[in-house]
């Protein structure tokens, strides 16, 4: 079992800290949720080579042999999730959306109705809606695009390493398996991004 | 030591060569609509990206040639899209615009990826129609 250190950094033989202050973007107050990536890139180090530079990235990234690293702290927020969430009710459970504003919404073109549905959305708290940047983890698994719909497989090392991190952060945050997600689930993002991330 | 420098240089015109070259716009010709999809009919419409042939070519014009993570990291992959085919320079491409203002052509094994912030005009006229 890992521990959890005073920087939000875990303690374990199987994660290498590789922090990189540059993706980190103010505090994280509560970690609710786990949003579950994959970089498009071909390698770790690609990725780390644009964490120089600072802008989006994750807490933790899986390289294609499963080897975990932590590049933000815990208590910190990352840009991963995206600037517009998408609508939870309307994707899991319609019954349970405000059917009078969701139409109002529904009837507007696409580009307005994401803008809309995101405002609406984020009136409510976690679990009503989908996690954001300031409430949510970050895991990318390296694997590149394919096309406009596809990514590559994700390896049997890393969905073993997915499942190990996963365990400890249950344990930490106490989260449940319901509170972890696809990216193009929570954002308008290519299909097919963690589609073979299995836990 | 030359042969070393001349290995270097080969290596380097190989990697050179392998990359798609930037596109080129002007060399688009013959675009034409071939169809509507949508993974999402209620929410994501044909109106939300009605776009004419000329229309498309305008998108493609405005649009920046952008890299795959940077359409994935910035932008919105919406749901429904038009495509269709063209010609760019001599070659017989397929390409997709989607409703919230990205796209690609892909000629070939290449794929171009656009994705265009000042194409409003084009995707509200479609939208008012």
């Amino acid at each position: 079992m890992s521990t959890v250190d005073k920087d939000g950094m875990l303690i374990d033989a199987k994660i290498t800290l590789k922090r990189y202050t540059s993706i980190e973007h103010g505090n994280l107050s509560a970690v609710k949720a786990v949003v579950v990536h994959q970089t498009d890139a071909p390698t770790a180090q690609h990725t780390f080579n644009g964490y120089n530079a600072g802008g989006n990235g994750a807490h933790f990234l899986i390289a294609k042999n499963g080897d975990i690293y932590q590049t933000a702290s815990t208590q910190k927020r990352c840009y991963h999730v995206g600037r517009l969430i998408k609508s939870k009710c309307l994707t899991l459970d319609k019954n349970s959306c405000d059917s009078a504003e969701m139409a109002v919404i529904l009837a507007k073109s696409w580009s307005n109705q994401i803008k809309a549905l995101d405002a609406h959305e984020r009136q409510k708290a976690y679990p009503a809606r989908y996690p954001v940047n300031s409430d949510a983890l970050g895991i990318e698994i390296v694997g590149k695009h394919l096309d406009d719909t596809q990514y590559e497989a994700v390896t049997p090392a890393q969905n073993t390493s997915l499942q190990w991190l996963l365990g400890e952060l249950y344990s930490h945050f106490s989260l449940t398996k319901a509170d972890i997600y696809r990216h193009p689930e929570v954002s308008y993002k290519n299909p097919g991004e963690a589609k073979g991330a299995s836990w | 030591m030359r042969s070393i420098i001349l290995a270097i240089f080969c290596l380097v015109l190989q990697a050179c060569g392998s990359q798609p070259q930037t596109f080129n716009w002007a060399d688009i010709n013959n675009v034409y609509i071939a169809d509507f999809v949508s993974d999402a009919p209620q929410q994501c419409k044909p109106t939300d990206v009605d776009l004419s042939n000329i229309q498309v070519k305008q998108f493609f014009q405005q649009a920046a040639e952008v890299e795959h993570k940077t359409l994935h990291d910035h932008y919105n992959y919406a749901p429904c899209a038009i495509e269709g085919t063209l010609t760019y320079q001599q070659q017989s491409c397929n390409w997709q615009v989607r409703a919230g203002a990205t796209g690609y052509i892909q000629c070939a094994g290449d794929y171009y990826y656009f994705a265009c912030d000042n194409c409003e005009q084009l995707f509200n006229a479609s939208a008012q129609k």
